[in-house]
Order: C-alpha cells, then structure tokens, then sequence
C-alpha cells in the first residue's frame, strides 16, 4: 500500500475521529438537533467509505455497524440516552483503536467483535418498534398522498388534471404507463439519481408526472427514497423502456404496467403538493482549507530569513548615498520585516487544537466519577508557537484531570429541591500580554 | 487504445485514488488539473476522452468547467465527483450536460461501472 495513501488516510481519519468527537458530545446536550447527527452519519460514512477504500476489514464494519445505528437514530428508532452515547463514544475509541494499530503496526489488531455484541445488544433494548415508525416516516414523506390500495396496486394516483393531460398528449400509436422504478439501497445522492431518471424519462417520452415530483426532486426538498413512480406517454416498446431506465447506474429495477384511462371514470383526486420540509440541505465537514508543511521546512525558512535580515543590515551600514539606493534599502527593510512576521506567524497555532480532547476527556471523567461538571473554554483562538502548543498538551490534561477528580463534588440532591451541584472548569487560553 | 482521462480534483488525495482505480480499468490518466480554470485549459490543449470534475474547488468550481468545457466540446464526456450532500449542483451539472456522477468515497467498481457506461 502506498504510503503516501496512508498518510493521507490517517490526515483524514483522524479530522473525522475529531468531528465525530465534537458532534457526539453536541449531540448529547441535544438529542433533537438533526442536523449533528446528520453530520455524524456523514462522519462515520466516511470513515467507512476510506476504510473500505483502503481494505481495512474490521473498521469498515465497525463504522458501518455505527453507521446503522446512528441511521436509527437518525430515523428515531433509538432511544438516545447517556448509556447509548456511552455506547457510540466507545465505538468511536474503538475506531481510533484500529487506526493508531495500523499507524504502528499497519495491521488492525484490536478486536471489534465484542463491542459489536454489545452494540447490537443496546440497540435491542433501546430499539423503539423500527418498522412500525419507518412506516410513519415514509407515509409523510410522500406528503400524505397515499391512498388505501385500490386501483390495480398503482402507486400513483391519477388526477382529473392529469387524465386531461394524457387526452392531450396521447398520440397514436402511444402507450400511458406507469414506470415504478427502484434504486439499489446503496445507491447514493438519490435524488440526483432520481433526476436523472426523469430526464431519461423525457427522452423516452411524455412525463405526466412523477412521484416524488420533479419540483421536489430537483429542489432536493424530500429525501427520496428508493422509489420513482413515473406516468409516461410512450411510443417506445415497454421492454426497451425497461431495460434504458435499467441502464442507469443504480437503477435496481423498472416495472411497467399500461394503463387504460376510461373516460368514463371520474375519480378526483387532489393533487396535494404538499412538502416535506424536512431540510435534506447537508453540509460537508468542515475542514479548512490548510495544507500540512514539515516543522523542519519552517525552520529552515526562518534561518534563511534571518540570514536575509542581516544582508540587510549590512546593505544599510554601507555609505552610499544615492537617492534610488535609499529607496530600495527602505523598500527591502519594509519586505523582509513583513517576511520575518509572517513567518513567525506560520509557526503559530491556535491553542484550540489541543482543546478539542478536553471536552470528551471531562464528560468521560464526570460519568466515571459522577460528577456534574460543565466545561467552559476560552481563549482557544489564541495562538502559540507551534513547539510550545506540542509541550503544553500533557501538562493541561493533567491539570483538568486533578481539577475534576479533586476540586469537584459528587453530584448529590441538595435539599427537598433537587438541585444537583455542577462544578465549572474554567480554563482560559492565554498569550503573551494577555 | 485505452481511452484518455482527465482527473480533476483539488485534492491529491482524491486524484491519486482515482488515478490507481482507473489505472486499473485500463484507462490512460493524461492530465490532472487542479481547479476549474486549469481544467478548461487542459482540456482544450489534451481534448481527452473523459473528465472526471470535483465540484467545489478553488478558482473556478466544476459547475463553470463544466458549462466552459461543454462550450468548447459539445461532445465532451464529464463524470461529476460529488460528495454527499452536494446534490442541487450534481443536478445543475447534469442539467448541463455531465454525463453522470460518482460519489466521494470511491469505490472502484461503481467508479468503473460509470466510467465505463459513457463509453458503452
């Protein structure tokens, strides 16, 4: 395996390990907030996606057990509470595991079989009836216009709008059908996928309409699922229809049945448009745009601008007084003062970096303890030289550790009031002058 | 004769992995480019078989390369790199006329199976 692969690999994993750290922690304080464990299923999806990628066997099902419960979750199949949270955090040590085994080893030696028992076994107890709410859900996603199976099992409902549609735009020689397509279950950013399945549709012919519709579909307003039912006019032979819409990636299947419209049946049926609003806009994680450059580089930057520096010096020591000279020794003077901040600057980094673990290490301690503890940080864009942030990481977590083992109580109800105590950790980052 | 390709991508990560997958699938990877605007000048100096676009680069995103290369080429072939929850450009892009679209992280057959079905 390349090396330059792994490294790359270990870059992201650990942004993801990182992320996932932040966002399980967030979602703890609020269970409801979907667009964190939206991102912490993208996290864990990742890390599956790489892990596969890179033929790490036993991350990949780590993650993508995970990943399943957290689509649970997701769907409100599971109950989120602090033994489940446990449950994710431990998986998540797990991840990390596996990852600093094969930084050191470049095998995945720890074992996940376990955790994925117990996994699964929380997963039992906290499951909330599944199939029953994954039934609701999809009911609302096509925004109540189910109806109760008649209609030889169509799955659209055809209005009085629509049958006037078909009249007008039915030739001869053409055929009304309905197309129920179905995506593989891995298949993903359904909805482009959706998409393009109608443009294929207005190639082989009239799109009446679709459901989900082409406005939610291109307005990515519902999450689609693995259906696209489609009313087509058609001249094409309904088995060359089948087999261009199978010709999509992911199209798992399309099933086709004609339709016979009698004028004679007056059906109403509302068109309801109703929406979904269940906001699919998902965002990337976060990663600013940096680039990782070699402390010796720096290093070796910074002595050339010194070495810089003084040819400077010695340029302004030289008697020469001439008009353009001065001009230039000014302008240099002004340049390599620039360069030398700059370049101090680059070492720096904010403080927030070794930061991040403080709240995950609190929240571990205060359930090992039982302790309340609510950690406030400041300051953590405060920034250090590189070196010195390196030094500065043990020391810190030592000093969380004793505040929180030491300076803190036990939770206990106080009074008839059932008040808990909650101790505050404060620390603050702090630079030069501050 | 294997087909050429052209990888856009800002990251390196993203287009090595590219590379070796379509390396493997016997395609020839010509050029590489960066952002938007490289893409657009590779493209009209290489006029390769395939471009695969990333979306959200520095300097011109693939939506415009796309929209620019097409100008140039109308028969040009882009396969869109997506990553998940850029839907609304993958359908703009498609709507531009990409031809398709793979989703970050890669797996080697699916990005195969794309590749290989604008050729088919």
């Amino acid at each position: 395996m390349d090396d330059e692969y792994l490294k790359m690999f270990f870059d992201e994993a650990e942004e993801y390990i990182q992320s996932l750290n932040e966002n399980i922690l967030t979602l703890e304080e609020n269970p409801d907030d979907s667009e964190v464990i939206n991102s912490i299923f993208r996290a864990a999806h990742s890390l599956k996606g790489m892990a596969a990628t890179m033929g790490f066997d036993r991350l990949t099902s780590l993650t993508h057990r995970l990943e399943n419960a957290l689509d649970m979750i997701r769907n409100d199949e599971l109950m989120l509470d602090a033994e489940m949270i446990d449950s994710l955090f431990a998986g998540l040590d797990l991840i990390n595991d596996l990852v600093d085994d094969i930084k050191a080893t470049g095998e995945e030696k720890t074992d996940v079989e376990e955790y994925v028992e117990e996994l699964n076994a929380i997963i039992e107890t906290h499951s909330s009836g599944g199939v029953s709410s994954q039934m609701e859900k999809s009911d609302d996603e096509f925004g109540g216009e189910k109806k109760t199976g008649n209609e030889k099992e169509l799955k659209l409902d055809i209005s009085a709008e629509d049958r006037a549609e078909i009249k007008k735009q039915l030739g001869a020689g053409e055929n009304v059908l309905e197309v129920d397509v179905r995506l593989a279950e891995e298949s993903q950013l359904k909805s482009v996928r959706a998409f393009m399945v109608l443009k294929k549709a207005d190639e082989l012919g009239y799109l009446v309409k679709s459901e989900p519709s082409r406005y939610e579909i291109e307005n990515d307003d519902i999450e689609v699922g693995g259906e696209i039912s489609l009313l087509l006019i058609s001249s094409i032979a309904p088995e060359e229809i089948e087999e261009e819409f199978c010709h999509i990636i992911d199209v798992e299947s399309a099933e086709l049945a004609l339709l016979e419209l009698d004028d004679g049946d007056k059906e109403k049926q509302e068109d309801s448009d109703q929406e979904d609003d269940d906001g699919t806009a998902e965002s990337e994680i976060e990663v600013s745009p940096t680039v990782r450059v070699d402390i010796d580089k720096l290093d070796n930057l910074m002595n050339m601008v010194g070495e810089m520096l003084i040819n400077k010096t010695q340029l302004e020591g030289l008697d020469i007084d001439d008009e353009i000279f001065n001009d230039i020794i000014q302008q240099l003077d002004r340049v390599t003062m620039d360069l030398h901040h700059t370049v101090m600057q680059i070492r720096m980094v904010p403080i927030g970096g070794i930061f991040n673990r403080f709240p995950r290490l609190v929240r571990d301690l205060s359930r090992e303890l039982d302790k309340e503890v609510d950690l406030n940080i400041e300051g953590a864009d405060t920034e250090l030289d590189r070196s010195i942030i390196d030094e500065l990481a043990d020391p810190l977590v030592h000093i969380i550790r004793n505040a929180v083992d030491h300076g803190i109580e036990k939770a206990r109800r106080q009074g008839g009031e059932g008040q808990t105590s909650h101790g505050k950790d404060r620390y603050q980052g702090l630079s030069e002058g501050q | 004769m294997s087909k050429e390709v052209m990888i856009v991508d800002d990251a390196a990560f993203m287009r090595m992995m590219l590379k070796n997958i379509l390396a493997d699938g016997d395609f020839e990877v010509v050029a590489e480019a960066e952002d938007g605007r490289e893409a657009v000048e590779k493209y009209e100096d290489l006029n390769p078989d395939l471009v695969t676009m990333d979306i959200t680069m520095p300097d011109m995103d693939g939506l415009e390369a796309v929209e620019r290369i097409l100008e140039m080429d109308e028969s040009a072939n882009i396969i869109m790199v997506s990553a998940m929850g850029q839907q609304k450009m993958v359908v703009e892009a498609v709507e531009a006329g990409a031809e398709d679209f793979i989703v970050k992280p890669f797996e080697d057959e699916r990005v195969l199976e794309a590749v290989n079905k604008v050729f088919s």
